[in-house]
């Protein structure tokens, strides 16, 4: 690999506006970047900090109302504002390629998935048909796809996500190109597959001489696959430096903050995440002085002054005022942490909610057609002490959503039994009385949408504490309950009289915990209640359901594709992959050999965050098995035997295909469903053969 | 609390609409059109220079009597003058008052339809779209079916069934209506329900797997709390738009109902009636025609223009800033 000097990309003071309300407001402002060949450089933000603007600025590309108001792209020593619409064609999905987060949106459904890629190769290098779709058939061998020559014929709507986004990168790539720019292009994906695509994004880019910039919201991935990273907030490059660096020691402090706010740098089980206060300003009301200073935990009178992005050394460059400080180590940019909510003690023997052997099958075909089952919940039984939390992880598909919409009665379990409280329950939501109702709560994954836009925030929560709430029925009761539900998620009494559209993401979701908490449940189901938030966002959800659990006297069930968010406030995590159950067990023993394979693979793909202590983060470990091939299998064609059987990297013969594998005890009540004894799987883990 | 509906019709969010809608210029021409012609439909009678029926006379035709009252022939075919703006018509009578008189008929009856046929297909919609299962199937083939057959000819067919029938029964709301009056409005009511059902239906099952459709039924609403409180906001904006345009085609009908002689009857100074009259004496006096016709033409492109920019300031849906 030779290094040149001159950058592939430079971008010098970039301002871009979108027009608002006949306004021109920068959506980003004065940006540096700079690319240099064979570089993979992250852009990091969350949302609404303008990094897929920024994207499409250099792609030439903007939406209609933004302009490219100020500022110069350069790629290849050239300008790109200066290049005719003829010239934008020889360099757009030539020179440069673009990698959506959609794939399915961005395949045409209607031809086939050679006919498209061909169509790349024919405009662009001016391949025949046959040569195009020969060389679309190796590019598409290059991203591991079983049978390419098939994929050729096949049309967008029969792969699956991952393929399908496999054929997007190959189509990208197909050109040779010098930069790729690749858009949140593993976010729609499952972890398992995400670490396959991230591995492959590495290896061809690296393998065609490529340069790119990768955006993405998750820090996990760009420290994955990034040799430098630039950190975007409101619009401008608050630091940029390369991954080592940039994770061993922020300098500036939104830096810091994001990366204190993931959950797998708690410290330990009973702290809190750090967070950042307040909100991300909007488009119409940027701050003038440093755009970070309302929020700065470090903020000095100086901040209202805009600070110059300055260089550092090399790559690394920073806006902020007090870096030296910070490099120095005099001063932590850090929020002071704050203790956890006292928690009294912890889960006690007491059961609050039994399931036993829950069963869901979805019929489908309609009234003229053959009924088929979708098995999305199979002989299901756990218990959920009170004042724990229960933490249920598995990819999309395995039919953890199912198991908590069964729960609370939204979909009608098939067989089954629910014990709340040492009473049994109906399963049938018509059936449920007012009490059943008041002591299980649900949380709904999209805040956004479980909220009526046409209801205030006090009649959503009023509603809630008249009819669940027997022992309050005067409207002084119910306002006087309301603000203590309020107060206790941390919104001031002026939220009860916003609607759903006056509320951001995060104050949503805090307004949806209200709503639960105001019925005060036994317990309450989460369905991923920090999936659809930021980072930073998610740090505070996260704080705000400990507190809650330490304040009321409820248990959790929370549901999450995520395991840091899992392990972060679990007891007791469950794994469930195709409606079954495939380890249950205390947190600290889940996440520790022997595990399950399944649980060993998903720990595999969460991306590890070098925390300063580690040089170089690699994506597994020499002796580590590989990570997993394909998808999950349909629930429609679920595998015999193990389920897991089809992707399993300890796959021991016959035994799993045709045999359901014994659930083996191990200590404090642990269980794995395995052919593998424990014993074995323990020394496979550690790594001890 | 603040109810739903009383969110959805607020002060604040109809002065918003109505602050979208004048800022869109297609609209505001529709707003100002139809709010003109309800206030002829309202005022036009009080404003009118004379009766509908009246015969105006012909000053240069006047007798002197014996008697000494002066009797006149009446003024047939005038074209437009300052005495008579739009002329007369082959019987003498001011085209301008029977147009101002006409509105009442002409508005009124597609209103009055209208507004059934919007709350019967709102209720229908609502229950179908959120029961599902075997009434909708029922129903909804049911609605297919009607909305199978051409709706003039069902609307030709029904009125002269319940027309005379109705004629036949002795009441006193029937007798002060008009017999015609009332079948046409249950014809109307009886075509665009269905019409109205589907829109809602088709709104409701867009709402009905929602988080807070789901998250009211995990308190325990009733179905009357959930299609009325939690659904029927987010229906109501295309269930405006629909009634704009079911108003707009009751309009026709109505009108092509009087122009084939099955509406109104004579004297009515319905438009529909109107051009009917009006199309013999074509060639004497075109104005007798053109003015009808203008008047109902003017009404439904300002009506369509008005759904049209209804459409499109609603479909933003909520918006409380």
């Amino acid at each position: 690999m030779t290094e040149t000097q001159e950058p592939l990309l430079c971008v010098e003071g970039l301002t871009i506006e979108y027009q608002i309300a006949h306004q021109w407001q920068p959506a980003i402002h004065d940006v540096h970047l700079s690319i240099m060949p064979h570089e993979i450089h992250g852009l990091v933000g969350e949302s609404g900090s303008g990094k897929s603007t920024l994207g499409a600025g250099i792609l030439g590309d903007l939406p209609p109302l933004a302009r490219h108001a100020d500022g110069h792209i350069f790629f290849e020593g050239r300008d790109l504002a200066t290049l005719t619409p003829a010239e934008w064609q020889m360099v757009r999905g030539h020179r440069i390629a673009f990698v959506p987060q959609n794939p399915l949106e961005a395949l045409n459904p209607t031809l086939t998935i050679g006919t498209q890629m061909a169509e790349v190769t024919r405009t662009h290098l001016g391949l025949s048909h046959k040569d195009a779709l020969k060389q679309a058939g190796e590019m598409l061998a290059q991203t591991n796809l079983p049978d390419p020559i098939a994929t050729l014929q096949r049309y967008p709507h029969q792969l699956s996500g991952g393929q399908q986004q496999r054929v997007m990168i190959a189509m990208a790539l197909s050109t040779r190109p010098r930069l790729l720019i690749l858009d949140e292009p593993t976010t729609a994906l499952d972890v398992t597959t995400r670490a396959v695509i991230l591995e492959l994004v590495r290896t061809l880019i690296r393998e065609k001489e490529a340069a790119a910039l990768y955006i993405s919201h998750d820090l996990g991935t760009i420290a994955q696959l990034c040799d430098t990273v630039t950190v975007l907030y409101a619009g401008e490059v608050m630091e940029t430096a390369s991954v080592q660096s940039l994770f061993a020691k922020p300098l500036h402090p939104y830096t810091s903050g994001l990366l204190a706010s993931l959950p797998s740098r708690a410290s330990g089980d009973q702290s809190r995440l750090a967070t950042i206060k307040g909100a991300a300003p909007s488009l119409v009301d940027r701050p003038t002085g440093c755009v970070f200073a309302p929020r700065c935990p470090v903020v000095i009178d100086k901040c209202a002054e805009k600070p110059p992005l300055e260089r550092i050394e090399g790559q690394r460059s920073v806006r902020c005022w007090r870096w030296h400080e910070i490099a120095a180590g005099t001063l932590d940019p850090r929020q002071p942490a704050v203790p956890a909510a006292l928690e009294t003690t912890r889960s006690s023997d007491e059961v609050v909610l039994s399931v036993g052997h829950l069963r869901k099958t979805y019929q489908d075909g309609g009234f003229w057609q053959s009924k088929s089952g979708v098995q999305a919940v199979s002989d299901v039984s756990f218990n959920v002490p009170r004042r724990s939390t229960i933490g249920i992880v598995g990819e999309s598909g395995s039919g953890k959503t199912t198991l908590a919409r069964a729960i609370v009665a939204l979909t009608e379990a098939d067989a089954g039994s629910l014990t709340l409280l040492n009473q049994p329950i109906s399963l049938h939501l018509a059936h449920r009385d007012a009490s059943t109702l008041q002591n299980l709560r649900y949380v709904f994954q999209n805040p956004g949408d479980s909220l009526n836009p046409y209801h205030t925030v006090r009649s959503a929560i009023g509603r809630t504490i008249r009819h669940l709430r027997k022992d309050e029925h005067s409207t002084q009761d119910v306002e006087q309950t309301l603000q203590q539900v309020l107060t206790a998620v941390g919104l001031t009494s002026a939220y009860a009289d916003r609607y759903p559209s006056q509320l951001s993401g995060g104050e949503k979701q805090r307004v949806a915990l209200a709503r639960a908490f105001a019925a005060q449940p036994a317990l309450v189901l989460a369905d991923e209640p920090t999936s659809a938030l930021d980072v930073s966002v998610q740090a505070v959800i996260l704080n705000l359901l400990k507190d809650l659990r330490a304040q009321a006297d409820a248990s959790y069930i929370v549901i999450s594709h995520d395991l840091d968010v899992i392990s972060y406030l679990a007891d007791w995590i469950i794994v469930l992959y195709l409606g079954e159950i495939m380890e249950q067990g205390p947190n600290s023993q889940v996440r520790h050999a022997p595990m399950h394979p399944y649980t060993e693979a998903l720990l595999m793909s969460v991306p590890t965050i070098p925390d300063g202590t580690s040089s170089k983060t690699t994506l597994s470990a020499k002796d580590a098995p590989p990570l997993l091939q394909g998808d999950i299998p349909s629930p429609r064609h679920k595998p015999s035997g193990c389920p897991f059987h089809t992707r399993c990297p300890r796959f021991l013969g016959d035994i799993c295909v045709t045999q359901t594998p014994p659930v083996r005890a191990g200590e404090n009540g642990h269980e794995i469903c395995c052919h593998i004894p424990l014993d074995e799987l323990r020394t496979l883990q550690t790594g001890g053969a | 609390m603040q109810t739903s509906l009383q969110q959805f019709f607020s002060v604040s969010r109809l002065s918003r609409t109505l602050r979208l809608l004048t800022a869109d210029r297609a609209a505001s021409v529709g707003l100002v059109v139809v709010l003109f012609y309800i206030g002829i439909a309202l005022f036009g009678p009080m404003l009118a220079p004379h009766n509908f029926a009246q015969v105006v006379d012909d000053p240069a035709k006047c007798l002197t009597r014996s008697s000494g009252d002066v009797r006149c022939a009446a003024l047939k075919n005038a074209p437009p003058s300052s005495a008579n703006p739009l002329g007369t018509d082959r019987n003498g009578r001011d085209m301008l008052s029977r147009l101002l008189y006409g509105g009442r008929e002409t508005l009124g009856l597609p209103a009055v339809a209208t507004f059934f046929a919007v709350m019967l297909g709102m209720a229908l919609g609502l229950y179908i779209g959120y029961v599902g299962g075997w009434p909708d199937e029922i129903l909804s083939r049911l609605i297919d079916s009607l909305l199978a057959i051409p709706a003039l000819i069902l609307a030709l067919v029904t009125l002269a069934t319940l027309a005379p029938s109705l004629a036949m029964i002795d009441s006193p709301i029937i007798q002060s209506l008009g017999s015609t009056s009332i079948a046409i409005i249950i014809v109307i009511t009886l075509l665009y329900t269905p019409i109205v059902a589907r829109v809602v239906r088709a709104a409701t099952l867009a709402l009905r797997d929602s988080g807070y459709v789901e998250a009211a039924k995990l308190r325990g609403e009733s179905t009357a709390y959930i299609l009325f409180r939690e659904i029927l906001p987010g229906v109501m904006p295309a269930l405006v738009v629909e009634g704009a345009l079911r108003f707009s085609y009751a309009i026709f009908l109505v009108t092509s109902l009087g122009f084939l002689g099955l509406g109104a009857q004579p004297p009515s100074p319905e438009w529909g009636r109107m051009v009917l009259d009006a199309r013999s004496n074509y060639a004497e006096a075109p104005w007798t025609l053109w003015t009808p016709v203008a008047a109902i033409a003017i009404l439904v492109i300002g009506v369509n223009l008005l759904s049209d920019g209804l459409q499109r300031v609603l479909r933003g849906g909520p918006d409380n800033d």
